[in-house]
């Protein structure tokens, strides 16, 4: 049952891969874009395919971030946008954008310096109020999330209504959370943080496992817990600054994701990370397919196919039949 | 690769939490193979004192040597290869098989032993303890009796000179407090392994150890061999109650059985 479920699960998500940059508002064929018409085969090099990759590692990228945080906070509700490092960052990034740090030859580093800050700003919160309430109930820690991301998005809305009106349409539609990429740079821009995530949750994935047991066990199992966590937080913070830079703050993926691969791989962090990452990678890239494509040529933000799909999933993945 | 018994010294160890002295001035000292319960009535500082042992407190002041090893300077893993600790109660959430969780508590000896000593750890662990019953089990469908005798094996498969248990017995039946008894007795005598448990029973305490440290108000009042402990007043100012005496003979090693005195007003039915 649980092998079938696996080879499924490994087929649809390489069909996602296959057939996404095939569609679109313009009609491509293979043929095309091997020295067919030179706009076709520029959409597809220039344009879709630099989207579709960087769609799958920012999906794949909040799907392992989330897992990572359930398994440290112990919390099955945990993720980067819940506990408002998504916004932190976002706030990092809205600054830079503001002020105008965003321009020029450093543009890019500056607006991704300053979303790790704000990411850090708010993982630093977060594990420091985790560890004064300990042993209070799971909701304490998610309640000071949301009061956190509200806080910052309320920042991030004065920045886009006090903006002028150029900076505050960039603002708007870019916490929406949207996918955009021309050419191949910026298409491959969050595959480091997609590698920087996945190589910690694969290095540390016993350290995950044990760590679900809760401190004093883990730590006589010989798990340097305060060491571990200090570098997940600065790692997640790294891949959060780098993808929200890119993509804005998409909520839900990193609760979804690995609520999902569990069902398919079982709750060990090894296989877990890796399914993790096609469950958030190939969601975002199949919701990201539709948002350029339900309203074509219009293109929706991402985000909100996101969150219109995710939270009825989310409440059945809650409320619907449960196996083991 | 295990370790074999290691000696424990704990001198003048302090610790206050919260602006709470909850120990103070602890020292004692078990040699390779000791086997010792420490007794006391609740929050006497017992199981704050295994939780500095273990690692898991480490502002304590004072010195706690492992081997001739200072605690604090041991690196973790180290220290999990000398140390295994037993909690009083363990997560009743954990989504592993109970192989999974015994394989994951090899976790200190990743890189230095071999994946077949890995397994031979484990199977052994399962052996003492009769749980390879339990092996393909998921540990949140176990019983609280199950569980703990889960955790038991663990401490056992993390192969340790030293293996700390708090109140491995609190949650378990007769039958379970029995056979948890006898695992700790093979575990000290055929391994070698310092045992340190807390308890409350002092029955099972005078059975068990080798010696016994009494607790009250974070500091060591009183220790010594088993039988120096079956003292009436003694036993009054460890326990704040006086005690029954019943003489069983032989059955009982020899040893009377204890039970706390009944106040009047307890007996409900007369």
């Amino acid at each position: 049952m649980k092998k079938y479920r696996v080879a499924v699960f490994l087929a649809l998500s390489l069909l996602i891969l296959i057939l996404c940059p095939w569609l679109g508002a313009q009609a491509i064929s293979p043929s095309d874009i091997w020295g067919g018409s030179a706009l076709e085969s520029r959409i597809f090099w220039q344009l879709r395919l630099p989207r579709v990759i960087l769609a799958w590692c920012a999906g794949a990228t909040f799907g392992v971030c989330g897992m990572v945080f359930q398994a440290i906070f112990r919390n099955p509700l945990a993720e980067p946008s819940i506990l408002g490092v998504s916004s932190g960052a976002a706030l990092g990034a809205a600054v830079a954008i503001r002020f105008g740090l965003g321009m020029g030859i450093l543009g890019a580093a500056a607006l991704q310096t300053s979303a790790f800050v704000g990411a850090m700003l708010s993982i630093g919160i977060i594990s420091t109020l985790s560890r004064m309430v300990k042993g209070t109930k799971d909701a304490t820690l998610l309640l000071a999330g949301v009061a956190i991301s509200s806080l910052f998005t309320s920042l991030i809305m004065v920045f886009q209504y006090t903006g002028g009106a150029a900076e505050t349409y960039s603002l708007l539609s870019w916490t929406m959370g949207g996918i955009s990429a021309v050419g191949m740079k910026e298409g491959l821009s969050a595959v480091p943080s997609l590698a920087i995530v996945l190589a910690m949750a694969l290095r540390f994935s016993t350290e995950l496992d044990l760590m679900l047991f809760g401190d004093d066990i883990a730590s006589t199992r010989g798990v340097a817990i305060e060491r571990t966590r200090r570098i997940l937080f600065i790692g997640i913070s790294v891949a959060v600054a780098i993808v929200v830079s890119n993509c804005g703050p998409i909520a839900f993926l990193g609760l979804i994701a690995p609520h999902v691969a569990r069902r398919i791989v079982g709750p060990r962090h090894m296989a877990l990370s890796m399914f993790t990452a096609l469950t958030g990678g190939g969601a975002l890239l199949l919701c990201d397919t539709a948002a350029r494509t339900i309203w074509a040529p219009a293109d929706l933000p991402v985000g909100i196919i996101i969150s219109f799909l995710g939270a009825p999933f989310f409440l059945w993945l809650l409320f619907g039949p449960k196996d083991r | 690769m295990r370790s074999s018994g290691i000696s424990l010294e704990v001198s003048d160890l302090s610790l206050t939490l919260e602006g709470r002295a909850i120990l103070r001035g602890i020292a004692f000292s078990a040699d390779a193979g000791d086997f010792i319960c420490v007794v006391g009535r609740n929050g006497a500082g017992k199981s704050t004192l295994f939780k500095c042992i273990a690692g898991i407190y480490r502002n304590f002041s004072g010195a706690v040597g492992v081997g001739g090893r200072r605690l604090p300077s041991l690196g973790e893993r180290d220290r999990a290869r000398m140390i295994a600790y037993v909690p009083q109660s363990a997560p009743s959430n954990i989504p592993y098989t109970v192989r999974e969780f015994m394989e994951m508590s090899r976790y200190s000896w990743r890189g230095v032993s071999s994946l077949a000593d890995d397994a031979r750890a484990v199977s052994e662990a399962f052996e003492m303890t009769d749980t390879g019953f339990l092996a393909d089990r998921r540990m949140d469908s176990l019983s609280g009796g199950e569980r703990q005798k889960v955790m038991i094996a663990s401490a056992i498969a993390q192969e340790t000179g030293i293996i700390l248990m708090d109140e491995p017995t609190s949650y378990l039946d007769y039958a379970h407090q029995a056979e948890t008894a006898e695992v700790m007795a093979r575990v000290n005598v055929e391994r070698g392994v310092t045992m340190l448990t807390v308890t409350h029973d002092v029955n099972m305490a005078v059975r068990l150890s080798r010696r016994i440290i009494a607790f009250s108000g974070g500091s060591v009042i009183w220790s010594g061999p088993p039988d120096e402990i079956l003292d009436e007043s003694l036993l009054r100012s460890i326990y704040g109650v006086s005690f029954e005496w019943y003489y069983s003979g032989a059955q009982c090693g020899g040893y009377p059985l204890l039970a706390p005195a009944q106040s009047k007003g307890v007996l409900l039915r007369v």
